[in-house]
């Protein structure tokens, strides 16, 4: 009889354990991070603040940007490129617009999570992390890099001072 | 349906063994006879078995993306114990959720069976139970992948990275298995068998960087835990070697 329970509990067991969990990438894994901005006046440093009019325009794309608020930008790179262009506009749609278009650089590596997420891309920003395109009447005064891995969104990538 | 075709196969084998048992106590009946009348008689005889994977050249007919072969043997080195291995080979390419790659390696399994069934002389039927200790020689490619991205927004981001083949090689992997299993004879010294195997991972050498999401003859490696379930459906040719003797 004995043995009977075993011919019967091997395969059972087998079906049980074998039981394949659907593979689903839980929001909880890490994710590609998009890049932090911070903008501050050149007169004051400590408080962050926001340019007057102030808006961002993804460079390629119709899309607009939806997430960011006040003076903290979000910006989502490109995970096939070694930069991403952004157009920066103070006084967006008024007669004053200025337009300072900007290219960020980086470095990709694309870091192994598991089975069911694959592969997420984190960026190393390079050094100098931005070049601006236009150089006429910038409004922009300088970038800074303040974290170059960029592995998670809950610190400060890069300053803005104006 | 891979569900229903291990109950299928679960309730095949469990019909075996009650028709086997039958057998086991007829043919006892026939030794009694025998002994009385007979002085000599055998043992058992020190058979060496070879023999094939059907199912694996069968899954690679079907199917581009998968090749491969296995080799079975077995020695009787007693009444009840046979030393058994496997041999094998595979090639797998897996589109996963995010990933296509593709393992390709060899393994080797080497274990004991226990033959839980009673043959009449000069049959070498099974019912058994065993188990292997298994080890593969592999290499993983990353074929391609999309980036694992909740925030999508540029459109070339949908499209996969087919730049990205990189292959890690000079890979490994042991595990033990546990095996039940059925071998008949179905023309002289021509055996069919089956056989289904739960496995559970030792160690592996994971690829930097990635992971042994297949394993050539242990299957599929999960996230989750270290077990997994293999099985191979055989044909092989028993060659006797020398008889052991009884004396009376």
């Amino acid at each position: 009889m004995s043995r009977f329970l075993f011919l019967v509990l091997v395969p059972l067991i087998a079906v049980v354990i074998c039981c394949e969990r659907d593979d689903i990438c839980l929001p909880e894994n890490p994710t590609t991070s998009r890049l932090i901005v911070e903008t501050f006046a050149q007169t004051n440093l400590e408080e962050p603040s926001r340019p007057v009019d102030f808006f961002v325009r993804p460079v390629g794309t119709d899309l607009e940007l939806t997430d960011g608020t006040g003076s903290r930008i979000v910006l989502p790179l490109k995970v096939t490129n070694e930069y991403t262009d952004f157009e920066f506009i103070l006084n967006y749609q008024t007669e004053q617009e200025n337009i300072d278009k900007v290219r960020i650089h980086y470095t990709i590596e694309d870091v192994y999570i598991n089975r069911a997420c694959g592969f997420r891309t984190t960026f190393l920003l390079k050094d100098p992390p931005t070049t601006v395109l236009e150089n006429e009447d910038n409004w922009i005064h300088s970038f800074v890099k303040k974290r170059d891995t960029i592995a998670d969104e809950e610190v400060t990538h890069l300053h803005l001072i104006f | 349906m891979k569900k229903l075709l291990i109950y299928i196969l679960y309730f095949s084998l469990s019909l075996s063994y009650l028709e086997a048992q039958e057998l086991q106590e007829s043919a006892l009946d026939s030794k009694k006879m025998e002994n009385d009348s007979v002085t000599t008689k055998f043992l058992f005889a020190y058979n060496l078995r070879v023999g094939v994977d059907l199912s694996r050249p069968l899954l690679g007919l079907n199917n581009q993306d998968y090749t491969g072969f296995e080799l079975v043997g077995d020695l009787r080195i007693s009444d009840k114990l046979y030393i058994a291995t496997e041999i094998g080979n595979e090639n797998k390419t897996i589109q996963s959720e995010q990933i296509n790659f593709t393992t390709s390696g060899s393994y080797l399994k080497f274990g004991i069976d226990y033959n839980m069934y009673s043959n009449p002389t000069g049959v070498n039927n099974q019912i058994y139970c065993g188990f292997r200790i298994g080890n593969s020689a592999h290499s993983q490619t990353v074929n391609n992948y999309v980036v694992w991205n909740l925030n999508r927004f540029w459109p070339e981001e949908n499209s996969t990275n087919t730049n990205a083949t990189v292959k890690h090689e000079s890979l490994s992997a042991s595990w033990l298995e546990i095996i039940a299993g059925i071998k008949t004879q179905i023309l002289k010294n021509v055996y069919m068998g089956f056989s289904l195997r739960l496995t559970i991972l030792l160690a592996d050498q994971t690829p930097q960087n990635f992971d042994n999401l297949f394993i050539p003859g242990y299957n599929r490696k999960t996230d989750d835990n270290n077990y997994g379930t293999a099985y191979n459906y055989t044909m092989s040719y028993s060659l006797p070697l020398f008889k052991k003797k009884e004396r009376r």
